[in-house]
């Protein structure tokens, strides 16, 4: 860390960020003037086009993890950083297949009212809200600690008041500007990260004559695991972790609050399509990249660079683009340093903010106007709701980052959140849209199975357990998810068997307008 | 009605009226066809959304069974199969790597082949439905 300690360095990292944060807060402000009802506040009015949510759902899913997490993993550890990267960009098939245009047809504006249109509204939402509330929370927490721990190496800002600033920042884009603020923070992160990661790309390129094979045949030579670098192994020690991680991210990304809201911002069925194809354009070009900037880390850094690049390899990306631009203390490598720092930033603010914004969707709309006042209230009282619970969520997890501190392990929370995803959400919302017999019964059973079942797991699980060398963990895989999801549909189906039958006309009703879309929220008139 | 709980009983709301289309696809569905439940019920009985419902199930299990048979192969041999995907092709270019990349264009390919499909085929018969639950 102290190679990045260079104060002039900081001071242009400051001021990239500072450009950023200009450039969103002036979209904040433009956005605010479109932000009074409950459907522009969450969902931007249903007025974004397919290719910007397309941008939007990129932005909001190439989080931290993905980008600094990703590079580190690949120079750590080889290919099987890539794997993740692979499995993160296949969950859009089953979002695509199953849930993209289904949910634009059938919700409103949270994952909750697609449950409560055919099984018994109260408790489904209350499930629904507890299972959007833990994986929005864990994934809250993870990219705040990422933001904190960045922070500090970057800029040298101190771990605990850079975690506050973050949250400050994302709560203003939420607060004043909405979905509306959110989703075009979204985008401009989108482009910028894009860009970031497309010259680090041509840089690492431009070192190995352009000869894209050479990047991967350099790698082997920096490391003591030789050739076995570049094949799978090194991080997932035993082959059912890697199928596990792997499952956990297939089915995950189809159970995450924040990336299904996304899907309420357009108009129609036919935008929420377009949207994922754009998504996966975007998602899958940029780890084709991650992978060419991840290997060449191996040729840039060196074995000798592994202890700079912190827990997990995090600062593995900034420290090659410091390195590509010439070195540490060079106006090149200042100055590249300073752009990637800033683009990982402006990374975690757009993330957290799409995070509160449908955390406070579960507050407001399912367990405050639905739950606690029966649908009885009126939208302004709602808008307020939204934005008492995204401050209290958002101060929440700002205490908790802060407490845990940066030396809790980031990757941890991270795969926390998608196995609890695949596992609690997925499953309910999946038989909700296509299984006749599905109950209420079955949706409390399962949610509340998934949950639990894959939080214990992790619990007991070698990254967590504590112990010397988490020896003795009582359960052998790092992920969950390949016992905890169908767990998960067990519940959900025996929970249905012992509970009541339910009305048919509801599964009718939701089936017929989740497939053709009539009846779908319309979209509000262009001021 | 915004902020309750969403019906397909829903009246037609002022909010439906002015419908703006800023992707250019008509924006779907009519006032006319807001009228709800009995007319929910009378499209579900038509033959086309049969179809419909049958064609997409179809080709969710069609394609996306063929891609998540290719994403778990490339799962299982990453996990048991480690040496041979460590095998180096050409270059650094390993057997694992090959897999990786065809598994990124198979998430293409079935984002590409899913949009035609809509275009082609879901899109008309979701259409027709409409039609014939009209007459």
């Amino acid at each position: 860390v102290s190679v990045l300690a260079a104060t002039t360095g900081h001071g242009l990292t400051l001021g990239v960020f500072a450009a950023i944060l200009a450039v969103t807060l002036g979209i904040t402000y433009w956005a605010a003037r479109h932000t009074s009802t409950a459907t522009s506040f969450w969902a931007a009015n249903r007025g974004i086009s397919g290719a910007q949510n397309g941008l939007a759902i990129a932005g909001d899913y190439m989080s931290a993890a993905a980008f600094l997490g990703t590079v580190g993993l690949i120079y750590l550890f080889g290919f099987d950083g890539f794997i993740t990267g692979v499995a993160a960009l296949a969950s859009f098939v089953t979002v695509l297949l199953l849930l993209a245009e289904r949910m634009r047809n059938a919700g409103q504006f949270t994952m909750a009212d697609v449950l409560a249109f055919r099984l018994n509204a109260r408790p489904a939402r209350s499930a629904a809200a507890i299972g959007t509330l833990f994986v929005v929370g864990f994934y809250l927490v993870a990219q705040m600690i990422a933001a904190g721990a960045l922070f500090e190496a970057l800029a040298g800002i101190k771990f605990s008041l850079a975690v506050v600033l973050t949250t400050v920042f994302m709560l203003v884009y939420v607060l004043f500007g909405g979905m509306i603020a959110t989703t075009w923070v979204q985008i401009v992160k989108a482009v910028l990260l894009m860009a970031g990661v497309v010259l680090l790309t041509v840089l690492v390129l431009n070192r190995v004559s352009w000869n894209p094979f050479e990047v991967m045949g350099r790698a082997p030579r920096h490391t003591e695991h030789g050739e076995a670098f570049l094949g799978p192994g090194l991080f997932f020690k035993k082959p059912l972790d890697t199928v596990s991680t792997g499952v956990a991210f297939l089915l995950g990304t189809a159970g995450l609050p924040h990336i299904l809201m996304r899907f309420f911002t357009v108009p129609d069925a036919r935008a929420a399509r377009r949207s994922v194809g754009w998504a996966v354009a975007i998602i899958g070009i940029f780890y084709l990249l991650v992978s060419v900037i991840g290997f060449g880390a191996r040729d840039i850094l060196g074995a000798a660079g592994e202890e700079a690049t912190g827990k997990g390899g995090n600062l593995a990306a900034p420290l090659v683009a410091q390195n590509l631009g010439g070195g540490a203390g060079t106006f090149g490598g200042d100055v590249l340093l300073a752009l990637i720092s800033a683009v990982a930033f402006a990374t975690i603010l757009a993330v957290v903010a799409g995070l509160v914004i449908s955390a406070s969707g579960a507050v407001a709309h399912d367990v405050y106007t639905n739950v606690v006042r029966h649908g009885e209230t009126d939208e302004r009282a709602e808008v307020r709701v939204a934005r008492i619970g995204a401050l209290a969520v958002a101060g929440v997890a700002m205490v908790l980052a802060i407490l845990a501190g940066k030396g809790f392990n980031i990757q941890f929370l991270v795969s926390l959140t998608f196995a609890v995803a695949a596992s609690a959400n997925f499953p309910a919302l999946l038989l909700a849209l296509m299984w006749p017999r599905f109950n209420t019964t079955g949706a409390l059973v399962g949610v509340g199975v998934g949950l639990v079942s894959s939080i214990a797991l992790i619990v007991l699980s070698p990254p967590v357990w504590p112990g010397p060398d988490s020896q003795g963990a009582p359960f052998p895989l790092t992920n969950p998810a390949i016992v905890s999801i169908p767990l998960g549909f067990i519940a959900c189906y025996a929970g249905a068997l012992l509970g009541q039958p339910e009305a048919r006309d509801r599964y009718d009703q939701l089936h017929v307008r989740a497939e053709t879309g009539v009846g779908a929220e319309p979209a509000v008139p262009a001021a | 009605m915004r902020g309750r709980e969403p019906r397909a009983t829903q009246p037609t709301g002022a909010a439906s009226e002015g419908r703006f289309e800023r992707s250019g696809a008509p924006v779907e569905p009519g006032p006319a066809e807001r009228l709800g439940a009995p007319h929910i019920a009378a499209i579900a009985h038509t033959r086309a959304y049969r179809q419909l419902t049958a064609r997409r199930r179809a080709f969710t299990l069609g394609v996306g069974g063929g891609f998540v048979a290719l994403f778990a192969a490339f799962l299982i041999l990453s996990g048991w199969a480690r040496d041979w995907m460590g095998t180096t092709i050409y270059k650094g270019l390993t057997v694992g790597y090959v897999f990786a990349v065809a598994v990124i264009v198979g998430v293409w390919l079935v984002a590409y082949l899913y949009s035609r499909a809509s275009n082609r085929v879901f899109g008309p018969l979701a259409e027709q439905a409409r039609e014939e639950a009209r007459r």
